[in-house]
C-alpha cells in the first residue's frame, strides 16, 4: 500500500474490517480462508496479462556452481576421441577464460566417460548420471544453446536470476509476482528454498531473490532450512494457540477502541499473520502425502532442507497458488575431482527433479507450471589441473550450457539448439540468458518489453536492454 | 505522468507561459519526444529542418531559456515545426510516428496550441539553473517578506500560498503530543519518554517547540538517527558483497558520519571531505568539537564503501571499472540527483550527458591505489589507521613517554661514551671476553650433570620437565642432550610472554635425521590450564623449510615460511626474533646470525594454483598483532608434547622478552663480532662495528643504560601495541601519477577508446570545470554556492526524512524526466538560504520541524486528498510508518533497556536460525561465514549498529525496507506487511523488551492498575488513551489473567525467551499477563506509526 494514499482509500479499496478479523475466533480452529481480504494480498498490476497465459506458476530449480553440460546433456563422441589431446585453438579462440586456466600450459580435451542414450519416444539424449530424468525425458524440453556473459558465479548467477551481472535490479521472482500477484492466499507470492551448501560450495546471496527498487513486498521470502521456516513465525516459548489467538483479538479490541476506526486498515498484516501461522506449517507439513509419493522423492525427502524435501515442497507451494517458488541447489562448481563430485551431486538430485515432474504430470499441474532446471553457466571441454587416468575436473565455460524445462506451455521432448564438436561455441540457435527470461515470461503471459518500472528517469525490466522470445520453445 | 495537479493557476510573479512550460511542455516533451530526439539519439550534429536533428532536450536553449525558433515561433502555431508535426496527418510525417506511441490527445494539442499563441515563454531547465539565477529571473515585487514572526518566511508562507491557489484547505495542525512524537522520531529516531511529553505539555511559553527541536537536535542520538540514512546512501556495509562476502573493518567511518551530524558538520565540508578529505590537509575546526569527523581522511570512506570482489578466476581489471563507476553512482545519485549510469554505455537518453562526459567524470575516480581483486583478509587497500578520540591521546601520551626516555638517554650520553672507554680497555687487558646475550627469561643449557637436577629450578631458570628418554652428553662446552623424535625439555615461563610485544628464541640443534619435526614451542593456557593457542616451529628438513605456525586449539591460524639448508650432524644455531628494530614489526629468522629469506606468498600462490585453490586453503600469513594478548605460559624445546620433535642433539636454548639485535643474536648464534670488534682499535673500526660494540656495552653492560633500554623497550612497545589496537578504514588514496582514464565502449573495461581528463559536470550554463584534476578540484566544483544540483539536492534530502518524501517525487533523478517539484520557489529559496548559512544542516532542520506543514495532521478536507492524492502539496501529515532502526529500538528504548553509546565495532545482535549458513561459502577459509550471535551490551544497542552482512542483511531491518546497502539508494519503501508484523510480535529483541517493560509494570503493584495501563498506553502511542481504550486496555489484561490462570503453561511459556534471567519471583501470572499487554500495546497500528 502506498503510504501516502492514506488510511481511507484503503479502506475504500476493500480492506477489512472488524468483523471479518478471522482471529477473532477463538476456537484455534485451523484458520478458513477469508475471501474478502486475502485475495487482496498481491493483487496484479492492472493490465496483466499482456496476453494469455501458458504457464500460470514457476518452480525454478537453479543448480548453482554451474552443471557439466558435456557430462549431462551435450554429448560429444569428438572429445571422448581426442581425450587427452591439447584443445585446437580453433576452438577456444577468442573466448574469455578465467585466470584459473588461461595461463595453465597445456589443455587436455576430456570426454565424457559418461554413456549418453536416447531416451523415450523423443529420443532426447541424456547422461547415464541422470536415470530418473531419462524417464522424463518426453516431458522436457532441451536447450543446449544458451549462453551467458558472465564468467564468474556472482556475476553469472546475477545475470540469471536478475537479468544483470551487477547488483541493484529486481530478480525473477520479484518481477513476476510484481507483474502477476499472486493467487496464494495466506502465504507468500514468492517462495525460496535453499539445499546443498556444503563449505566451499558456492554462496547465495539475498539479491537473487530481492525485489530491489520494486516495492519490497515483492521479496522472495527465504525458508531457513533449520528451525521456523519464517523468520519470526512462532513465538519463542511457545504460548498455545488459544493464547496468541487472544493477543491478536486484544490488539483488534484495542484498536477498535480508538475513535479513529480507519486505523483498522493497519490490522490487516496482524491479520495475515496470524493466519500464516497455521498456512505455514501447514505448507511444510507432509503428514498428508501418501507413502507413495513420498517414496517417488526419495528417501531423503524428509530431511529437512534435502533437496528432494524442497522439490515436495515447491509442488505443495504451487499448489496453494504460490506464484513463483525458487530452489537453490549448491555444489555443482566442480574444479576438481569431477569424477567423484558429478555423481554425488546427480545422486542428490537426479531422483526429485524426475519426481518433481512426474507428480506435477499426474496431479495435472504440469501444464500450467513450468519447471525449469538450470544452472549460472557451464564447464569447459579441457581439463583443469592435470588430466589423469581417473581424474579431472574442468573450468567455467559461459559459451554454451544447457539447462531443461518442463511444462508451462514449453514443447516437451524436443531439443533446442546445438554446439560445436567440442562444446565450446554455440553452432545454430543461440539462446541468450535475456531470450530465456524474456521466453519464460511470454510463457507467462507477459511481455517482457511492457513489464516496466521507472526509476532514475529510466523504464527498467527484467531483461534489461536484450531479450527475444524464442517462439521455437513453445508448443 | 501527469506532474500537473489539477490546479494550473500560475505561479506568482511568474512571467506568463513559463509555468505552463514548467508544468506541461516540458514534461511532455520529456515523456513524448525525449526517447529519440535526444543527445543519444540525434547526437550533436548542427540542428537542421531535416526532422532528425530536432532535440526536445534543448528547445528552450537560449541564453535565457527561449525556444528554439527554429522548431517553434512565438504566437504562431502555424508556422512552427513542432506543431505542425504534432497534428500532421500524414503517418510518415506525424510525430510521434505511429510505432512509437499514440498522437497527442486533444487536450494536450489545445494546450500546446494555446502556449505556442500566448507566445511560447520558455525558461531554462529548472535544475540546470542555480537556484539563485532562478530567483533573480522573478520580479522584485515577488519577494514576499513574512509580517508574522511566528510563520517561516519560505516554508509556511510560500506553501501556504500554493494551497490557497490549489484551492486545497489544509489539514488541521496535530496535537502536540502527536508533534512532540513526531519531532522526537524525526529527529532522534526514538520517541519522545512519558517525562518528556509531561514537560512538553506543562510548558505554554511561547517558544515551548523550539526549545524542544534544540534540546532534540543538541542530543546525541540526532547524529546516529542522521547517520542510518546516510548509510543507505552510501551503501555502507560490513562485508564486501561480492562472492565470499567476507567482512572489512569500516565501522570508523560509520562513526565519522554519526560525529559529522552531531557536530553539525557544514554541508560543503560533509560533501568535500567524502569526496577529497585526504586531498584536504589539516581540519580548520576545534577537533575537540569535530570528534571522530576530524579525522577527514576517514571520511574518504564513502568512497570505498563499493563492493569488492576476490573470486577465484575474475579478472582484476573488471572489477576495478565497477568500483569507479560505483562510485561515480553514488557520487551522481546522492550528492547531485543525476542519472549518470546511462551515459556509460551509450549518451544519456534523455538528459545531455555523452559518454565522454560519462568518463570525464569517472576520470576523477579512477586514480585510487586500489586492487581490482582484494579484501580476501579483511580491509582491501587501501586503507589507513582511524584511531578513535581516546586513542589518539592515549597515544600521545605514550609517545610522549618514549620521548621522555630518549631524552634521558640523549642526556646520558657522555657517560655511556666514558664507561664504554673503560669497560673496552679493562676487557682487552683481561683478553678471555666471551659475548652473551643479557636478560634471558630462560636459559637451557644442559650444564647441570644429570638428568635428575634438570628437574630441579636452579637460580635463574625454572625446573625443566624432561619427556621420553633423552641422554645427557658431555659436550666441550657444557653439556648437550641427545634426543629421538619423542624426546623434549620444557619448562613453564615466570610470566606470560606476549611475543608481540618484542622476543627473541635461540637455541642450537644437531640434526641426525631428515624426518619433519618440531624444534620448539610456546603453549599458551586459558584461566583453568587448557591450552588455547601454540606457536610452533616446525623443521622440513627435505624440502629446505622452516615454518612457524600459530595454532588455536587444534586449527592451524596463521604461518611464515623460510628456506634454510640443513645439514646433518653439524650445529646449527637457530633463531627467531619478533618485532626486531623495524618499524613494521617483523618476525624474521635466522641461521647462525645470518637472516633466513622469507619464502614468498607468490610462489605459495603459484604453488596452489596447480591444483584449485580452494581445495588448498592458503593459511594466512603470520603477523605480529596476530599474537597480540596471548600470554604464552610454557616453553618446550626439542618438540612438544603432542608433536613429534627433532632426532639429534640440543643446546643453549633461550628465550628473551624482546628483540636482539643483530650483534646479539650473532653473539647468541657463536659469533665473533663483538669479541672482534672489541680487539680493533677504536678508530680503525668499521661502522657497523663501532655501533655494534656501542650497542652491546649499553644492552649488556652499563646497568644504568640496560635499565633505560629495558624502560625505551617497554615504552616502545606499549606505543607499538597502542598502534595496534588502532582500527583501520578503507580510505582514498591516490596513486602518485593517475591513472589515465578512457571511454571505455559501451562500458566494458576491456575496450578502452579515447583518453579524456577529468571534468565535473556541466549543467545549462554551470561549467564543470575545475581548478585542479583531482577529487579535490571535483568536490570545489560541486560545494561552489551556485551549483544547481548539489544545496538542492540536501534540501530535499533533509525534506524528506522530515515528511517521508521530499519536494522533489523523484529524488534520484532531477533531470528531464524527472518529477519537477511543485514547490519550486521554496526549494529554491531554502537552497539559497542554506548555501548563505553556511550551509548549517541543524538549522535547516529545525525550520522544517518548526514549520506549519510538519505540525499538519492528516485529518483534513478528503477533497484535497482526491485532488492530491500523492501529498504534492504537503497540506496534510499522513502518519509515517517507523523506519527499520526505529522498529528495532523502540521496544528497547521503552524498556529501558536500550545501552546506549556512541559507536564502536558493528555488533552481533540476535538473530533467527542460522541464516548465513544456507548462503555463506567456505567458513574455515573466509571471515563472515557464520553467524554467532552477541551477548550482553551487544543484544542492546542500537540497531544501527548492526553487523550488515550484505549476502544476508539482518533480517528485522530488510523486512522493514532498509536498502540492501550493495547500490546507492536514497528512498525507502514504507511497506506494511504481515512478515513485519510477526517481527514485531515474536522477534525476541522485542519480546525481551516487552518482558521487562510488563514484569516492571506488573511489580508495580501498589500502583492502581489504570494508572500502569495509562502509562503503558503513553509509552507506546505518546498520547493518553481515551475512557473508552482504558476500559479496553483493563478488559483485556482481565482476558489475559483469567486465560493465563485457566492455563498455567502459559505462564511458564510466555515469559520464556528473554536475554537474562527474570529476578525473583520469576514467573508469576501477574507479570505474564502484562507482558503481554506490553506486547500488545507495542502491536497496536498506531504505535508503529509517528
Amino acid at each position: 500500500m502506498n503510504p501516502t494514499q492514506g488510511r481511507r482509500s484503503f479502506l475504500q479499496a476493500g480492506g477489512i474490517a472488524l468483523g471479518s478479523l478471522a482471529f477473532a475466533q477463538l476456537s484455534g480452529n485451523p484458520v478458513q480462508a477469508d475471501a474478502a481480504g486475502s485475495n487482496l494480498t498481491y493483487p496484479p498490476l492492472p493490465n496483466l496479462p499482456h496476453f494469455r497465459p501458458k504457464a500460470k506458476r514457476v518452480i525454478y530449480l537453479f543448480q548453482s556452481g554451474g552443471p557439466s553440460q558435456i557430462d549431462l546433456f551435450d554429448p560429444k563422441p569428438e572429445l571422448v576421441r581426442r581425450n587427452g589431446q591439447e584443445i585446437p585453438a580453433a576452438a577456444i579462440a577468442g573466448q574469455r577464460l578465467t585466470t584459473m586456466t588461461a595461463e595453465q600450459s597445456a589443455k587436455p580435451i576430456v570426454g565424457s566417460p559418461w554413456k549418453f542414450e536416447r531416451c523415450g519416444k523423443s529420443g532426447l539424449e541424456i547422461s547415464e548420471l541422470l536415470p530418473h530424468l531419462r524417464r522424463v525425458a518426453d516431458d522436457i524440453c532441451l536447450v543446449r544453446s544458451l549462453q551467458t556473459e558472465a564468467i564468474n558465479h556472482d556475476p553469472g548467477i546475477t545475470l540469471m536470476q536478475t537479468g544483470h551481472q551487477q547488483p541493484g535490479r529486481p530478480s525473477m521472482g520479484s518481477w513476476v509476482t510484481y507483474g502477476l500477484g499472486s493467487e496464494a492466499e495466506n502465504l507468500p507470492a514468492f517462495l525460496v528454498l535453499v539445499s546443498g551448501g556444503k563449505p566451499g560450495d558456492q554462496p547465495l546471496y539475498q539479491r537473487l531473490w530481492s525485489s530491489a527498487f520494486l516495492p519490497s513486498r515483492y521479496d522472495g521470502l527465504r525458508f531457513q532450512s533449520t528451525g521456523d521456516p519464517a523468520p519470526y513465525l512462532s513465538r519463542p516459548g511457545g504460548v498455545s494457540r488459544e493464547l496468541e489467538a487472544r493477543l491478536h483479538a486484544g490488539i483488534a479490541s484495542v484498536a477498535a477502541a480508538n475513535e479513529d476506526a480507519a486505523t483498522l486498515d493497519d490490522l490487516a498484516p496482524y491479520e495475515l499473520a496470524f493466519k500464516m501461522q497455521a498456512s505455514i506449517p501447514d505448507l511444510v507439513d507432509f503428514a498428508d502425502e501418501s507413502e507413495e509419493t513420498l517414496a517417488l522423492y526419495g528417501d531423503d525427502v524428509r530431511e529437512p532442507g534435502s533437496y528432494a524435501g524442497q522439490c515436495l515442497l515447491a509442488r505443495r507451494a504451487i499448489e496453494r497458488g504460490v506464484r513463483f517458488v525458487q530452489l537453490y541447489h549448491r555444489g555443482w562448481d566442480h574444479h576438481k575431482n569431477l569424477p567423484a563430485r558429478l555423481p554425488e551431486k546427480c545422486e542428490l538430485t537426479d531422483r526429485a527433479s524426475a519426481a518433481l515432474v512426474t507428480d506435477l504430470k499426474r496431479r495435472g499441474l504440469l501444464d500450467e507450471t513450468m519447471v525449469v532446471w538450470a544452472g549460472e553457466f557451464g564447464r569447459t571441454a579441457y581439463c583443469q589441473g592435470e588430466l589423469t587416468k581417473d581424474d579431472f575436473a574442468r573450468d567455467h565455460h559461459p559459451r554454451c550450457f544447457s539447462a531443461w524445462i518442463a511444462g508451462g506451455g514449453f514443447k516437451s521432448g524436443f531439443t533446442y539448439g546445438q554446439t560445436d564438436d567440442f562444446s565450446c561455441s554455440v553452432t545454430e540457435n543461440p539462446v541468450h540468458v535475456h531470450d530465456l527470461q524474456a521466453t519464460m515470461l511470454h510463457a507467462l503471459g507477459v511481455d517482457h518489453l511492457k513489464l516496466l518500472y521507472r526509476r532514475e528517469g529510466r523504464d527498467y525490466r527484467l531483461t534489461d536492454v536484450g531479450g527475444r522470445v524464442i517462439e521455437d520453445l513453445l508448443a | 505522468m501527469a506532474v500537473g495537479v489539477g490546479w494550473g493557476g500560475s505561479a506568482r510573479g511568474d512571467v506568463p507561459g513559463a509555468t505552463e512550460y514548467r508544468r506541461f511542455v516540458q514534461p511532455l516533451l520529456a515523456e513524448r519526444c525525449l526517447g529519440c530526439h535526444s543527445q543519444a539519439v540525434v547526437g550533436e550534429q548542427e540542428a537542421g529542418v531535416d526532422g532528425q536533428s530536432f532535440r526536445a532536450d534543448r528547445l528552450a536553449a537560449g541564453p535565457a531559456g527561449e525556444v528554439d525558433r527554429q522548431w517553434i515561433t512565438p504566437g504562431d502555431p502555424d508556422a512552427s515545426e513542432v506543431w505542425r508535426r504534432v497534428t500532421s496527418t500524414d503517418a510518415d510525417l506525424r510525430m510521434p510516428p505511429p510505432e512509437h506511441g499514440s498522437a497527442l490527445s486533444a487536450d494536450e494539442l489545445a494546450r500546446l496550441q494555446r502556449w505556442i499563441e500566448e507566445g511560447a515563454v520558455a525558461e531554462p531547465f529548472w535544475a540546470d539553473e542555480s537556484p539563485q539565477a532562478s530567483l533573480a529571473r522573478k520580479p522584485a515585487s515577488a519577494k514576499h517578506p513574512s509580517s508574522d514572526a511566528a510563520r517561516d518566511p519560505v516554508i509556511d508562507v510560500l506553501l501556504e500560498r500554493a494551497w490557497k491557489d490549489a484551492g486545497a484547505a489544509p489539514a488541521k495542525e496535530s496535537s502536540p503530543e502527536a508533534w512532540l512524537r513526531r519531532a522526537t522520531f524525526t529527529l532522534t529516531g526514538l520517541p519522545p519518554t512519558i517525562e518528556e511529553l509531561d514537560r512538553f505539555l506543562a510548558d505554554d511559553s511561547a517558544d515551548a517547540r523550539e526549545r524542544a527541536v534544540d534540546r532534540l537536535l543538541a542530543s546525541p542520538r540526532f547524529g546516529e538517527r542522521m547517520a542510518a540514512l546516510w548509510l543507505d546512501a552510501a551503501r555502507y556495509a560490513d562485508t564486501h558483497g561480492y562472492h565470499a562476502d567476507a567482512h572489512r573493518d569500516q565501522w570508523r567511518w560509520r562513526d565519522w558520519v554519526i560525529d559529522a551530524f552531531n557536530a553539525n558538520l557544514p554541508y560543503d565540508r560533509f560533501v568535500l571531505d567524502q569526496i577529497a578529505g585526504d586531498l584536504a590537509g589539516e581540519a580548520p575546526m576545534k577537533e575537540d568539537a569535530l570528534g571522530d569527523a576530524a579525522d577527514r581522511r576517514l571520511a574518504t570512506g564513502f568512497l570505498r564503501n563499493h563492493m569488492i570482489n576476490f573470486e577465484n578466476g575474475a579478472f582484476a581489471e573488471e572489477y576495478r571499472a565497477e568500483y569507479v563507476a560505483d562510485r561515480v553512482h553514488a557520487v551522481s545519485q546522492a550528492l547531485l540527483g543525476t542519472t549518470l549510469s546511462c551515459a556509460r554505455c551509450h549518451d544519456h537518453p534523455y538528459d545531455p550527458i555523452t559518454t565522454e562526459q560519462y568518463f570525464q567524470f569517472f576520470a576523477f575516480f579512477n586514480s585510487i591505489d586500489e586492487q581490482g581483486l582484494d579484501g580476501d583478509r579483511g580491509n582491501a587497500a587501501p586503507a589507513a589507521p582511524a584511531p578513535t578520540r581516546e586513542q589518539r591521546g592515549r597515544l600521545a601520551e605514550l609517545e610522549g613517554a618514549l620521548a621522555e626516555i630518549d631524552r634521558v638517554l640523549q642526556d646520558r650520553e657522555d657517560d655511556f661514551v666514558q664507561g664504554q672507554r673503560v669497560w673496552e680497555r679493562r676487557t682487552r687487558a683481561e683478553g678471555s671476553f666471551v659475548a652473551t646475550p643479557t636478560g634471558a627469561i630462560v636459559r637451557l643449557t644442559f650444564d647441570d650433570g644429570t638428568l635428575e637436577e634438570l628437574g630441579q629450578a636452579k637460580p635463574g631458570r625454572p625446573p625443566l620437565d624432561v619427556l621420553g628418554s633423552p641422554l645427557l652428553l658431555p659436550g666441550a662446552e657444557g653439556g648437550e642432550l641427545l634426543v629421538d623424535g619423542k624426546s623434549h625439555v620444557a619448562c613453564a615461563l615466570p610470566r606470560p610472554l606476549d611475543i608481540s610485544e618484542g622476543a627473541s628464541v635461540c637455541g642450537a640443534l644437531q640434526f641426525t635425521s631428515d624426518e619433519e619435526a618440531t624444534l620448539w614451542e610456546f603453549g599458551g593456557a586459558d584461566a583453568s590450564g587448557s591450552p588455547t593457542h601454540r606457536l610452533r616451529l616446525v623443521a622440513f628438513p627435505r624440502t629446505q623449510r622452516l615454518r612457524l605456525v600459530l595454532l588455536e586449539g587444534a586449527e592451524e591460524r596463521a604461518e611464515l615460511l623460510w628456506k634454510l639448508s640443513f645439514e646433518r650432524n653439524v650445529w646449527t644455531r637457530l633463531a627467531v626474533r619478533f618485532g626486531g628494530s623495524d618499524e613494521d614489526a617483523a618476525i624474521e629468522a635466522f641461521a647462525g646470525g645470518r637472516a633466513l629469506s622469507l619464502i614468498p606468498s607468490e610462489e605459495k600462490d603459484e604453488a596452489s594454483k596447480e591444483g584449485v585453490q580452494q581445495a588448498q586453503p592458503k593459511l594466512a600469513t603470520l603477523e605480529l598483532p596476530q599474537l597480540r594478548g596471548i600470554g604464552f605460559s610454557r616453553f618446550s624445546f626439542g618438540g612438544a608434547e603432542e608433536a613429534s620433535g627433532v632426532a639429534g642433539i640440543l643446546d643453549d636454548a633461550a628465550v628473551f622478552g624482546r628483540p636482539l639485535t643483530l650483534a646479539e643474536l650473532d653473539a647468541a648464534a657463536g659469533g665473533n663480532a663483538i669479541t672482534d670488534a672489541l680487539a680493533v682499535d677504536e678508530a680503525a673500526r668499521t661502522e657497523p662495528q663501532t655501533r655494534s660494540l656501542a650497542d652491546w656495552y649499553r644492552r649488556n653492560v652499563d646497568p644504568i643504560a640496560r635499565d633505560l633500554l629495558k624502560r625505551r623497550d617497554e615504552a616502545a612497545a606499549d606505543v607499538a601495541a597502542a598502534n595496534a589496537a588502532i582500527p583501520h578504514a578503507m580510505v582514498a588514496r591516490d596513486l602518485p601519477q593517475p591513472r589515465p582514464t578512457h571511454v571505455l565502449l559501451r562500458g566494458r573495461y576491456d575496450s578502452p577508446a579515447k583518453l579524456v581528463s577529468p571534468r565535473s559536470l556541466d549543467f545549462g550554463s554551470f561549467s564543470g570545470e575545475v581548478s585542479r584534476p583531482d577529487r579535490l578540484g571535483l568536490a570545489e566544483n560541486l560545494i561552489r554556492p551556485d551549483h544547481p544540483r548539489t544545496a538542492r539536492v540536501a534540501v530535499d534530502r533533509l525534506w524528506r526524512i522530515c515528511f517521508g518524501q521530499g519536494l522533489i517525487a523523484t529524488p534520484e533523478d532531477f533531470g528531464l524526466r524527472g518529477q519537477p517539484p511543485l514547490h519550486r520557489e521554496a526549494l529554491d529559496r531554502l537552497s539559497v538560504e542554506f548555501v548563505e548559512s553556511g550551509w548549517d544542516v541543524k538549522a535547516l532542520l529545525r525550520r522544517i520541524v518548526l514549520s506549519r506543514a510538519f505540525a499538519l495532521s492528516d485529518d483534513g478536507p478528503p477533497a484535497t486528498w482526491s485532488a492530491d492524492p500523492d501529498n504534492r502539496l504537503f497540506a496534510r501529515f499522513p502518519a509515517r510508518r517507523l523506519e527499520a532502526e526505529m522498529v528495532v529500538d523502540r521496544p528497547r528504548f521503552v524498556a529501558g533497556t536500550l545501552q546506549e553509546r556512541i559507536g564502536g565495532r558493528s555488533v552481533f545482535g540476535f538473530e533467527p536460525g542460522d541464516r548465513w549458513k544456507d548462503l555463506s561459502y567456505s567458513p574455515g577459509d573466509f571471515t563472515a561465514q557464520i553467524y554467532r550471535s552477541g551477548v550482553g551490551e551487544d543484544l542492546y544497542r542500537r540497531a544501527l549498529y548492526t553487523f550488515w552482512k550484505r549476502a544476508s542483511p539482518p533480517v528485522t531491518l530488510s523486512l522493514f525496507d532498509v536498502s540492501q546497502r550493495e547500490t546507492c539508494q536514497l528512498v525507502r519503501g514504507e511497506q506494511r506487511t504481515a512478515l513485519q508484523a510477526l517481527a514485531t510480535l515474536n522477534d525476541p529483541t522485542a519480546l525481551d523488551a516487552y518482558r521487562s517493560l510488563g514484569c516492571s509494570l506488573a511489580d508495580e503493584q501498589s500502583r492502581p492498575e489504570e494508572d500502569r495501563l495509562v502509562e503503558l498506553f503513553r509509552s507506546a502511542t505518546s498520547r493518553s488513551p481515551s475512557t473508552a481504550e482504558v476500559a479496553a486496555l483493563t478488559r483485556e489484561l482481565a482476558s489475559f489473567c483469567e486465560a493465563l490462570a485457566a492455563n498455567p503453561a502459559d505462564v511458564e511459556a510466555t515469559l520464556a525467551g528473554g536475554f537474562e534471567p527474570l529476578p525473583e519471583p520469576a514467573r508469576t501470572a501477574e507479570r505474564a499477563a502484562w507482558s503481554l499487554m506490553a506486547t500488545l500495546v507495542m502491536n497496536l497500528p498506531e504505535a508503529s506509526e509517528y
